[in-house]
């Protein structure tokens, strides 16, 4: 691994992170002013990154042609880290979370847009910081729908290439010849989902800084409240608008690509939005059979937590939801196996589950004839056997690494049912609010080494495992 | 599929049943019982099977040419719902075990090694009945076919496809040119192994009775006991000589009859067999400290370690005995049993799970990738053992893990619909597939399974069936394909 050309890139991310931080910045014009402790804190870490950032690229050289999977996947894992790193400063200074592990904590969980929180109640931050927790977890989203759409197919990367470079239609033809132009694409599609949003929740009663930072929350699945009751106590409308801005940001982006640009019927035929939507679904009956009410608030909240759920926002829900005990383990379940592949959610992602199931059965058929070719086909192309060998992969290392930070969490004195439960929202990037579904124990609470173990979680969900395993690996280490 | 040879060879297999049915009246004759109803029943029962096997037989019949893989697995899953369903029906209607779901379960528990059971406390039970629990032990640990493929001659031309079908573990070897002297060789190391744990268990001291039944109940993992408390009343040489056995039973049984045979080399040079006692003792170790750490040690130090070790041996070879209530202990131990419970012990024994082999190939399949990613046009080879495992081994490992999970997910989340609370659906489903027993919260090491519901208690028995049978011999016959004639 060349590591000149990897902090180089990551002086580019640094500066560009630099440029964003100057949007809360501009919010303290209208809300302290540039002078208060927040304003300050957000210029001295905007004005570290883009000097950083400056510096790393000219110290630097760049070499694309040195730039190979190795390279890319070791910028991931540190990229992520450098932003949260930085994304952290703003709490630090400011003394809102004067322990730099606490600070740390509540960057990642935004940039891995896990949404899993140590404010009890939000309402407590300056609005600037309001404002720049939730864009973390909006640039988060962002940099997982480019670098998994766009980014990994381009490098064609392990079995990644899963996600959007073959889309229905013209077969074969990339979504969009060149890696930058399929970049902007996605830009203005993510912006203007934004933006809608946005407008749907200040015509839904939102005012409109509640609805800036709900909005940016929302379409990254973060799942990042403005105030301690969250959600499930706003008007209805708001919360109609919520469920599907939540539901469609689980949607692969790809496809809402192509559907944008108007070919909705291709996009359509895809058996992975099928298989979302009857999860939704399922998990609303769920939600309504244990509820026990088919009133309209009813719906009304079962559609709520359940598009929070299938999408991996995992919105803090008040803790009598989780009474009934299917709906933890339900919500976490639908959680692990996540958003469509190719959206900012997190989780498995449910491509990648029915590939997994197709491959579980194709051995089972093939147990009948032995000697017969089984082709793997999905939505009836054929798909390679490194793809089904790389996704059988996600699936090990993502139990393995799920069970081992339950097992950690427990040794730090959760018990086994919270401990479960924290591991699995925040390796699934699900979060919660101030606690997992169905954990007793609120993030705030764990020890720091537990902190330690939930924010590796979050991060190995995130770059899904193998962008940060692969750091660890000798292999990568050998020139 | 053709039906009339599955039912033919069926035939025959329920003649083997039948003669199986006889052994308890080797209770009733050593009680002095043999007028009882009991020993009527299994006597009518005996010959029920008998006939039925006869009519089967001599009604349908079987050229050779007949004899394909759908069938293997027509003849493999026939097998084990007869067994289980004829199992059964010595328990109806006796003390104990009133309903028929009841009967149904136990029979399952019993012949698939689970060792799960809806009895509060199993001494009420007629003896005959105790010892048919532990018969059912023995005949399934090693596979019912496996017996039938070894005292049977008839089934040798198609019996390595029936062996294959039954057999544990990712990979099956054929051991020797016929696959009826690999059966006969398992089956005498497994008879060794069942008698050397009976004579031990009579020399720690048990009644002969108890002996024989936790004989078989140990070396086949299984895990019934003639007591409600399981081993925990029995002395402490008992209790060892059953650690013992369980780790045996635990281990591959050709290595196993090998290091017999005086060449100990090959199973102590097993991947598999050195990662299972690793994972043995780190849990036991851990176990000790922790338990110490919370409450000390009241009972000494030997009590400590003995407990410990115990409930590490009895979850991860699937046993399921209990001398403590480990549900009792801090949640990371039981993290650390639920662990031990999906692990298993060694393929080609007779313990449940996933097997210690497959976690070996998991974490191979984790690295492979890794240097895919790194070296994209590298060919990465995976060895275990320097012996290279194929790509469809290993695809077909990460299959079972999606199937194990599909199931458990599904099965978790139908039991806590039939209102099972969530601890004990969750370990309970994971209880079941991996052929423990006994799981955590209701379903503990000191509860039973007595308190669900039919429905809970059908699927559970599925469940058991689908983890002994390692699911694709019972999902083959869900295809179509299967069942065209």
């Amino acid at each position: 691994m060349n590591l000149e050309i990897v902090l180089h890139v990551l002086g580019r991310l640094s500066a560009l992170l630099g440029w964003l931080l100057l949007v809360p910045v501009a919010a303290c014009l209208g809300s302290g002013g540039l002078g208060s402790p927040t304003g300050v804190a957000l210029l001295v870490t905007a004005g570290l990154a883009l000097g950083g950032g400056w510096a790393l690229r000219i110290a630097c050289d760049w070499d694309p042609a040195r730039f190979g999977p190795g390279e890319a996947f070791a910028s991931f894992g540190a990229g992520w880290v450098l932003f949260a790193t930085l994304g952290a400063l703003p709490y630090l200074l400011t003394g809102t979370l004067p322990v730099p592990l606490d600070a740390l904590f509540e960057s990642l969980s935004g940039f891995t847009t896990t949404g899993a929180t140590l404010f009890v109640d939000p309402a407590v931050l300056p609005p600037p910081l309001l404002l720049w927790r939730a864009l973390t977890s909006w640039i988060g989203g962002f940099g997982f729908v480019a670098v998994s759409v766009a980014v990994l197919p381009a490098l064609g990367a392990g079995g990644n290439f899963l996600y959007g470079a073959e889309l229905p239609g013209r077969s074969g033809e990339r979504l969009l010849p060149r890696l930058s132009t399929t970049v902007r694409w996605l830009w203005i599609l993510y912006a203007g989902f934004t933006l809608a949003v946005f407008a749907g929740l200040v015509g839904a009663g939102l005012s409109t800084w509640m609805a800036l930072c709900q909005s940016l929350a929302l379409v990254s699945t973060g799942g990042f409240v403005t105030s301690a009751a969250g959600l499930s106590t706003a008007p209805a409308a708001v919360q109609w608008v919520a469920s599907v801005a939540m539901l469609v940001a689980g949607l692969n982006f790809a496809f809402l690509l192509v559907a944008a640009r108007g070919r909705v019927a291709t996009a359509g035929r895809n058996s992975e939005l099928r298989l979302y939507l009857l999860g939704f679904a399922a998990l609303v009956a769920v939600f309504l059979w244990a509820g026990g009410t088919t009133s309209s608030a009813g719906l009304r909240g079962a559609i709520l937590a359940a598009a929070s759920s299938v999408s991996t926002t995992g919105l803090p829900l008040p803790a009598d939801t989780w009474r009934v005990p299917i709906l933890p383990v339900a919500v976490l379940l639908f959680a692990a196996l996540g958003a469509c592949s190719g959206s900012p959610g997190g989780g498995l992602k449910i491509a990648r589950a029915a590939l997994l199931a197709k491959g579980a059965f194709r051995e089972v058929a093939r147990l009948l004839r032995p000697a017969s070719v089984l082709v793997l086909k999905v939505d009836g192309k054929p798909l390679p056997e490194r793809v089904l060998a790389a996704t059988g992969a996600i699936l090990v290392a993502a139990m393995l690494v799920t069970a081992g930070g339950a097992v950690a969490l427990a040794f730090m004195g959760l018990d086994q049912a919270s401990a479960t439960a924290s591991a699995m929202a925040a390796a699934a990037n699900l979060g919660g609010g101030a606690a997992a579904p169905g954990s007793s124990t609120s993030w705030a609470d764990l020890p720091a080494l537990g902190k330690l173990v939930v924010m590796a979680l979050m991060l190995l969900g995130r770059l899904e495992f193998f962008s940060v395993l692969v750091l660890f690996s000798r292999h990568a280490w050998r020139r | 599929m053709n039906f009339a040879c599955v039912l033919h060879l069926l035939g025959r297999l329920c003649m083997v049943l039948a003669a199986l049915l006889l052994l308890p009246l080797l209770v009733c004759l050593h009680d002095g019982t043999l007028d009882s109803e009991i020993a009527r029943r299994f006597l009518v029962l005996a010959a029920g099977t008998f006939a039925g096997g006869l009519l089967l037989r001599f009604g349908f019949r079987m050229r050779p040419d007949d004899f394909q893989i759908p069938e293997a697995f027509g003849v493999v899953t026939g097998a084990w719902l007869v067994f289980s369903l004829v199992g059964a029906l010595p328990f109806l209607g006796s003390t104990g075990i009133p309903a028929v779901v009841d009967a149904f379960f136990e029979s399952v528990s019993g012949v698939t090694t689970t060792g799960a059971s809806i009895l509060p406390d199993p001494a009420l039970l007629d003896r005959a009945l105790l010892f048919w629990r532990a018969t059912l032990h023995l005949v399934g640990g090693l596979g019912i076919v496996a017996l039938s493929v070894a005292i049977l001659p008839a089934l040798g031309a198609g019996g390595n496809f029936l062996f294959q079908a039954e057999a544990s573990g990712p990979e099956k070897d054929k051991l020797l040119p016929r696959i009826s002297s690999v059966s006969k060789v398992l089956w005498t190391t497994y008879i060794g192994l069942t008698v050397a744990t009976i004579v031990a268990f009579l020399v720690a001291g048990m009644s002969p009775f108890d002996a024989i039944c936790h004989g078989f109940a140990t070396s086949s993992t299984g895990g019934f006991s003639t007591r409600a408390d399981s081993l925990a009343s029995f002395s402490a040489a008992v209790q060892w000589t059953a650690i013992a056995g369980m780790l045996l039973g635990g281990t591959n049984y050709v290595l196993l009859l090998m290091a017999a045979r005086g060449r100990p080399r090959a199973l102590l040079a097993s991947t598999e067999w050195r990662t299972y006692l690793g994972i043995v003792a780190c849990v036991t170790l851990i176990a000790c400290a922790v338990r110490f750490a919370a409450e000390g040690a009241p009972g000494g130090a030997e009590e400590l370690l003995r407990s410990s070790l115990f409930s590490t041996a009895a979850v991860i070879t699937t046993t399921g005995f209990a001398t403590v209530d480990y549900g009792l202990w801090a949640g990371s131990l039981k993290l650390l049993l639920i662990f031990c419970m999906l692990s298993g012990a060694c393929a080609g024994s007779t313990s449940g799970g996933h097997k210690v082999i497959r976690l070996i190939l998991y974490w191979k399949v984790v690295t492979r990738e890794l240097r895919r990613l790194i070296r994209p046009s590298a060919v990465v080879v995976v060895r275990v053992q320097s012996r290279v495992i194929p790509d469809g081994i290993l695809l077909k490992t990460v299959a079972f893990l999606a199937i194990f999970l599909l199931l458990w997910g599904a099965g978790s989340l139908a039991l806590l619909f039939a209102g099972v609370p969530a601890e004990a659906a969750i370990s309970g489903a994971i209880a079941c597939l991996t052929n423990v027993g006994p799981a955590f919260g209701e379903l503990g090491p000191s509860g039973n399974y007595s308190g669900l519901g039919d429905g809970s208690k059908a699927l559970m028995a599925f469940l058991m069936l689908a983890g002994r049978l390692e699911f694709f011999a019972l999902f083959v016959l869900l295809s179509p394909q299967a069942w065209r004639r």
